[in-house]
C-alpha cells in the first residue's frame, strides 16, 4: 500500500467538508467528498476507500443508517463519525450501528488527524496480519480473517463481528502471550472509543461461547487474572 | 420525546376505557329501566285483574253497575260485561315505552358530550405531541446549527495556526471563518427575536426606510456566505424605493428570506436566487425568488409555523431551526405587511412575496 490512503469525507456542510478535505490533503491523503448519505453509501460500498468520516445528520439518508447498511452488505470499511451529536447515548449508537470511532463537533483538528491516522494503522495491522496468516485453526476451530467466516469443532458455522475478528487476530498473533486488556483496547479499539476494559471481556465471552466446547473450561481462551488473556492454538487447561 | 408518545397513547387508552364504561353503564341502565318499568307494569296489570275480580262478584251479588265504577274507576261497563279500562292497559304500557325513551335520550345526549369532550382533549394533547416533537426537533437543529459553523471556524482557525499558508490560502480560510461566523449569528439572532417574540418584547418603530438600500447591504453581508456556497444573487430593483418600516425587523425578514432561499438552492447544480422590487400603487412588492427545491403547495402556509422543519431532523434535507420564517411573517404581520410563499411543487423553486406599504401611506 504505497499509495496515498484514500478517504472518503460524507458531509453536507460544504465549509466543513471542504477544510477537512484540504487538512487531510495537506496530510498526504486523497480525499473525496459525498454531500448527502445516499451518495456517500454508493461511494464507500465502491471498494475505492479505506476509511469514511460519517456525519450522522444528512440529507437522504442519515449516518447511522449508512454505516449499518455498510455493515449488512459485508463491508467492513473502517466509518469514522463526525457528528454535532455529541450525547454519550449518541456516541454509543453510532459504535452499536458498527461505527470504528467517534469524534464530536466541534472538534480540535490535531485530534481528527490523530484519530483519522490510528484507525487506518488499526485496519493496516488488521490488513497486514492476515496476509501473514489469513487462517487460523485450533482445536477443531477454523476462522478465516479475509472472510469473518468461523467454524466450530461441531461444525457450526460463525459469522464473526469485525471486532471480534480483530481480537482473535491480536491474540492469535501473539500466541501464547499474555495479552492485557489495554492493549487490546488500544488496538482494536483505540484507546477512548469506549469508556471500560469490561467490553473486552464481553467480547472474549462471546468468543468462547463460538468455540470452546465448554465456555466455563476454556481451552483456548485463558484469562490471566488482572492482566488479560492468552490464546493456546493447541488447547490446553 | 418517547415519553411524551407513550404519555398519549396512555391517554388513548383511557379514552377508549371511559367511552367503554360509559356505554355499558348506559346500556345497564336502559335494560335495568326496561325490566323496572315491566315489572311495574305487571304490578298494574295484576291489580286491575284484582279490581275486576272483585267488581264481578259484586255485579253477581246484584250490586248497580254506578256503584261498581265508582269503588272502581279501572273498571268500565261494556255491552258484554265489566272489563278493564282500555286507556289505563294502554297508559301502563305506555309508560313503559317512555321510561325507555326518556333514559335513551338523555344517555344519548350523554353520550354525544361526553364523545365531544373526548374530542376536544384528544385534539388538545395531539397538538401538544406535535409541538413538543417539534421543539425536540428544534433542539436538534440548533444544536446542528450552532456547532457546525463552530467546528468549521476552528478547523479554518486551526489550520491557519498550524500551518504556514500563503496569503491566498488564508484569506480563502479567512473568508469561510466569516461565513460561518455569518451563520451562527443569524442563527443566534433567529433564536433571540423569537425569544423576544414569546414574551412580546419586541418593539416596532416604523419609518421611512429605502429598501433598495437594505436589501443591497444584506446582499453585501451575506457575499461570503454566496460565494462559498457557489450560488448566485441577483438583485433586480429600481433606484430607489421608500417604505414605512422598522429597520431592524425588515432587515430581519430580508435576511431571513435570502438565508431560507440560499439553503433551498443548497446541493443543486447551478443554484440561483434573486431578489425583485416593485413599486405598487400602495405596496412595494419584494419578492425572493430560487431554482431550489420548492415545496407542495398544500403546506404553503405551514411553513410559517414556529419550528416547522420539513422531514426528519436526522435526515437534514434542509438547513435551519425552523424559526427564520416563522420570525419574518410575525414581523411582516405586525407590520401591516403580507408575505406569502408560493410553489409549483417539489423541485421546482419558490417566490417568497413580501407586500410592504410604502412610505407616507
Amino acid at each position: 500500500m504505497s499509495n496515498a490512503p484514500r478517504i472518503l469525507i460524507v458531509e453536507d456542510e460544504p465549509a466543513l467538508a471542504i477544510g477537512i478535505q484540504e487538512v487531510l490533503a495537506h496530510e498526504g491523503y486523497s480525499v473525496d467528498i459525498a454531500a448527502d448519505g445516499a451518495t456517500g453509501l454508493d461511494a464507500a460500498s465502491s471498494g475505492n476507500y479505506e476509511l469514511v468520516i460519517l456525519d450522522v445528520m444528512l440529507p437522504r439518508m442519515d449516518g447511522y443508517t449508512v454505516c449499518r447498511e455498510l455493515r449488512q452488505g459485508g463491508n467492513t470499511i473502517p466509518v469514522l463519525f463526525l457528528t454535532a451529536k455529541g450525547e454519550p447515548a449518541d456516541r454509543i449508537r453510532g459504535l452499536e450501528e458498527g461505527g470504528d470511532d467517534y469524534v464530536s463537533k466541534p472538534f480540535h483538528l490535531k485530534e481528527l488527524l490523530l484519530r483519522v491516522s490510528a484507525i487506518l494503522r488499526r485496519h493496516r495491522w488488521y490488513g497486514g496480519s492476515t496476509l501473514r496468516q489469513p487462517v487460523v485453526r485450533f482445536g477443531g476451530n477454523e476462522v478465516d480473517f479475509r472472510t469473518y467466516q468461523g467454524r466450530s469443532a461441531d461444525g457450526t458455522a460463525h459469522e464473526l463481528t469485525h471486532k471480534e475478528a480483530m481480537i482473535l487476530r491480536l491474540l492469535a498473533e501473539r500466541e501464547g502471550e499474555v495479552v492485557s486488556r489495554d492493549d487490546i483496547l488500544d488496538i482494536v479499539w483505540g484507546h477512548d472509543a469506549f469508556p471500560s476494559s469490561r467490553t473486552v471481556d464481553n467480547f472474549i465471552l462471546r468468543l468462547r461461547r463460538r468455540f470452546e466446547e465448554d465456555p466455563h473450561e476454556p481451552r483456548h481462551f485463558h484469562t490471566v487474572h488482572r492482566v488479560g488473556y492468552r490464546f493456546t492454538a493447541s488447547g490446553t487447561a | 420525546m418517547q415519553a411524551s408518545l407513550a404519555n398519549a397513547r396512555r391517554l388513548q387508552v383511557a379514552f377508549v376505557v371511559l367511552l367503554v364504561v360509559c356505554v355499558a353503564q348506559l346500556g345497564w341502565w336502559l335494560v335495568d329501566q326496561w325490566l323496572d318499568a315491566a315489572e311495574a307494569n305487571a304490578r298494574a296489570r295484576a291489580g286491575y285483574e284484582k279490581s275486576l275480580r272483585a267488581a264481578r262478584t259484586l255485579s253477581e251479588q246484584g250490586f248497580p253497575s254506578e256503584a261498581i265504577t265508582e269503588m272502581f274507576p279501572e273498571i268500565v261497563v261494556t255491552p258484554e260485561g265489566l272489563t278493564i279500562d282500555a286507556e289505563l292497559l294502554q297508559a301502563a304500557d305506555d309508560e313503559r315505552w317512555s321510561r325507555v325513551n326518556q333514559y335513551a335520550w338523555e344517555g344519548g345526549f350523554f353520550l354525544v358530550v361526553l364523545l365531544a369532550a373526548i374530542g376536544v382533549l384528544r385534539s388538545a394533547v395531539r397538538s401538544e405531541t406535535r409541538l413538543r416533537r417539534r421543539q425536540h426537533n428544534f433542539v436538534t437543529a440548533v444544536t446542528h446549527e450552532l456547532k457546525s459553523p463552530l467546528a468549521a471556524m476552528r478547523l479554518a482557525a486551526e489550520t491557519m495556526v498550524m500551518r504556514d499558508e500563503d496569503a491566498e490560502a488564508r484569506q480563502r480560510l479567512t473568508r469561510r471563518l466569516l461565513s460561518s461566523l455569518d451563520r451562527m449569528e443569524s442563527t443566534v439572532s433567529n433564536v433571540l427575536d423569537t425569544a423576544r417574540i414569546d414574551e412580546d418584547k419586541l418593539p416596532l418603530a416604523p419609518d421611512d426606510v429605502d429598501v433598495v438600500a437594505l436589501i443591497r447591504d444584506v446582499v453585501e453581508s451575506m457575499a461570503n456566505t454566496v460565494e462559498s456556497r457557489g450560488v448566485t444573487l441577483h438583485v433586480e430593483s429600481p433606484d430607489h424605493l421608500d417604505v414605512l418600516a422598522d429597520v431592524h425587523a425588515l432587515t430581519a425578514i430580508v435576511r431571513n428570506l435570502i438565508d431560507n432561499a440560499l439553503g433551498a438552492v443548497a446541493g443543486i447544480e447551478q443554484g440561483a436566487v434573486t431578489v425583485n422590487v416593485d413599486e405598487g400603487p400602495r405596496y412595494a412588492t419584494i419578492e425572493v425568488r430560487d431554482n431550489g427545491r420548492g415545496f407542495d403547495p398544500a403546506v404553503a402556509d405551514r411553513l410559517f409555523e414556529k419550528f416547522y422543519r420539513p422531514g426528519d431532523e436526522m435526515r437534514r434535507e434542509v438547513r435551519g431551526t425552523g424559526l427564520g420564517l416563522y420570525i419574518a411573517r410575525y414581523l411582516a404581520t405586525s407590520s401591516d405587511a403580507e408575505l406569502t410563499a408560493h410553489s409549483e411543487g417539489p423541485g421546482t423553486g419558490a417566490t417568497f412575496r413580501l407586500a410592504w406599504p410604502l412610505a407616507g401611506s
